[in-house]
């Protein structure tokens, strides 16, 4: 990790309509990093990671990707430095998973350009790491909802981008594909990729990322290291319900792990 | 890794064979010369193939065939099968590119309004009794402005997201439609009505020597431009917000999109009427044969489309004693063949 800052959030406020859906938040995001949002439904973590990505227009403050202006990019000069993998995705062609891995090279290449050898091979390339290369040939409407999501990040990758932006990468995935997301997650946030995701699964956060923030219904309510912030207050108080943590040992593993409280 | 990355890559695309490519490319050449020694007036191939080599300048050969026959070929046939394999493969390619960009298999190059807006500019300008250039320039015309229309209704802030496109195109199709009823219910039913009724039913036949140039050179750089940019449709098809996360720009490349199909489409209609379903069928058809990826598909519409519209050309001349209109050909034939395409690939895209 060092200490170039490539996101900063300052003073920032996003309304639809009238009513903000946060207010004044303000962060920052050194490069390396790997961030998680956690929060109750609906208290805007999704329209956070849309602001930083300039897809929505904030109200009010300021977001700065790599020390510029987040709406003075260009569409093709800000893929270059963003990747975003969204949670909703409808894929109505039937591409090979290669194909749309390759569609990552978009923002290196002209108008009338298509991606050459060499994009192909970084394509697989990429795709060998998060080991999912098997999946090169195959249809992408066919393959699995953990083995999409994979091949979603890895056209993300493709894009050669510093700052990935994950919004709820394992929702509506089964334990095996989540294990599969989050350990590639891991491994790309150990390798140096700044990462910045958002989870309904505060369990995960102990297993993937350094440092967390918690969001509520009136902005962020922890921000800090996940040792530091992971307790049961603040659980408890960003999802409105009593938290308790398990500490667990199996064998030789110990692990910590978070459960509402129902009684 | 190389050795493993030749040996994956080569599953990475749907792979079509060479000879089918050969047979599509050859297919549309084949079917055009046919085109010119059939017919009511048959002419021996060997004497249209030295017609045609006549013409080559510097060429001179003794000629062996009646004027007659060089008139029918070069004045009439050979613009008509130009024209024919012109509007099967834009019609063809717009329909591809559109359901790409509409993300939808049923989208159909007419979409946006531009048949019913060139309908209601031939209608008004054979209601006004014009000479038949001024009816075309006016359809052409009219086939424009509703597109710009309903491009303008879609406009909203900044962006023209595609369900605004597809539900302005409903509005202003239908509004030209009824301008079309009226004005058919205002012709008089002696002379205009069936005039109109005929001319929307559609026909390559119209179209002659001295009308090829000004027409086949605008829908030919239209279809450069649309083919230039194939690769982009595939991202422009995985949904607008991705393609913008991917660094298109979307409401440029929709622009050129619509700019483009609408020029090869309102060209077609003025022309030739109305040529119903091609530009649903062929992209589906071609998707069976060389997969969704649009870097193939869009050359395999211009081949297979271009053939489509000169086998149909050529029914539509030689089936009955009178030529029978192209648009019903296209639709009797192309809804039966979508039904089983749609039967086939289970509603699905390949």
């Amino acid at each position: 990790m060092s200490d170039e800052i490539m996101v900063k959030v300052e003073n920032a406020t996003f309304s639809y309509g009238k009513k903000p859906v946060w207010e004044n938040i303000s962060l920052e995001v050194k490069r390396g990093e790997c961030l998680s949002l956690l929060g109750p439904n609906g208290c805007g973590k999704t329209t956070l990671l849309n602001c930083i990505s300039g897809s929505n227009p904030l109200t009010s403050g300021s977001i700065q990707l790599l020390g510029k202006e987040v709406s003075a990019y260009d569409v093709g000069e800000k893929a270059k430095r963003l990747g975003y993998v969204f949670q909703e995705h409808s894929a109505p062609f039937p591409y090979t998973s290669i194909e749309v891995v390759r569609m990552g090279r978009t923002p290196h290449l002209g108008l009338f350009g298509s991606p050459d050898e060499k994009d192909t091979e970084l394509a697989y390339k990429i795709m060998e790491d998060l080991g999912i290369a098997h999946l090169a040939g195959e249809s992408y409407t066919q393959i699995s909802g953990g083995e999409r999501q994979l091949v979603l990040i890895a056209r993300t990758l493709c894009q050669q981008p510093d700052i990935l932006l994950l919004d709820e990468p394992t929702s509506h995935l089964d334990f095996k594909n989540q294990a599969l997301v989050l350990r590639n997650v891991k491994k790309l946030s150990d390798a140096g990729m700044t990462i910045i995701m958002t989870s309904h699964f505060p369990n995960h956060v102990w297993h993937v990322g350094d440092r967390v923030i918690m969001m509520g219904y009136n902005g962020i309510i922890a921000d800090g290291k996940v040792d530091d912030v992971m307790t049961e207050e603040n659980l408890s108080k960003t999802y409105g319900v009593p938290v308790r943590i398990f500490e667990g040992k199996s064998g030789d593993k110990e692990n910590k792990f978070c459960d509402p409280d129902l009684d | 890794m190389s050795d493993n990355v030749e040996l994956d890559l080569k599953n990475v695309e749907k792979k079509t064979s060479p000879i089918t490519w050969v047979i599509m490319i050859v297919l549309p050449f084949v079917l055009f010369f046919v085109s010119l020694f059939l017919g009511r007036y048959m002419i021996n191939p060997s004497d249209v193939a030295k017609i045609l080599i006549d013409q080559i300048p510097g060429v001179n050969i003794t000629p062996t065939w009646e004027t007659t026959a060089e008139t029918v070929v070069l004045r009439v046939r050979f613009p008509r099968a130009v024209m024919a394999a012109l509007v099967g493969a834009g019609l063809s390619m717009s329909g591809a590119a559109f359901q790409g960009m509409f993300q939808n298999p049923l989208v159909s190059p007419y979409v946006l309004g531009v048949s019913a807006g060139a309908s209601c500019g031939a209608a008004f300008g054979l209601l006004m009794s014009w000479p038949t250039w001024m009816v075309q320039i006016v359809a052409f015309a009219f086939g424009i402005l509703a597109v710009a229309i309903t491009y303008s209704m879609a406009h909203l802030y900044k962006t023209t997201p595609i369900l605004m496109l597809v539900l302005s195109g409903m509005v202003v199709s239908a509004f030209f439609q009824a301008m079309v009823s009226l004005i058919k219910f205002a012709a008089d039913d002696e002379d205009k009505l069936p005039a109109i009724t005929f001319w929307l039913m559609g026909s390559i036949g119209k179209v002659g020597l001295d009308d090829l140039a000004p027409s086949a050179i605008p829908m030919i750089l239209a279809m450069v431009v649309l083919y230039a940019i194939r690769w982009r449709l595939n991202v422009l098809s995985m949904g607008e917000r991705e393609a913008e996360t991917l660094g298109v720009n979307t409401e440029r490349v929709k622009l050129v999109v619509i700019i483009t199909t609408t020029l090869i489409s309102s060209l077609t209609v003025s022309l030739c009427g109305i040529i119903g379903w091609v530009g649903q069928v062929i992209p589906h058809f071609c998707r069976m044969i060389v997969g969704p990826n649009h870097k193939a598909l869009i050359p395999a519409t211009i081949f297979v489309g271009a053939s489509y519209i000169i086998v149909i050309d050529n029914l539509c001349r030689l089936v009955s004693i009178t030529e029978i209109p192209i648009g019903i050909l296209t639709s009797v034939v192309g809804a039966p063949v979508f039904a089983y395409l749609l039967r086939k690939t289970k509603g699905g895209w390949a």
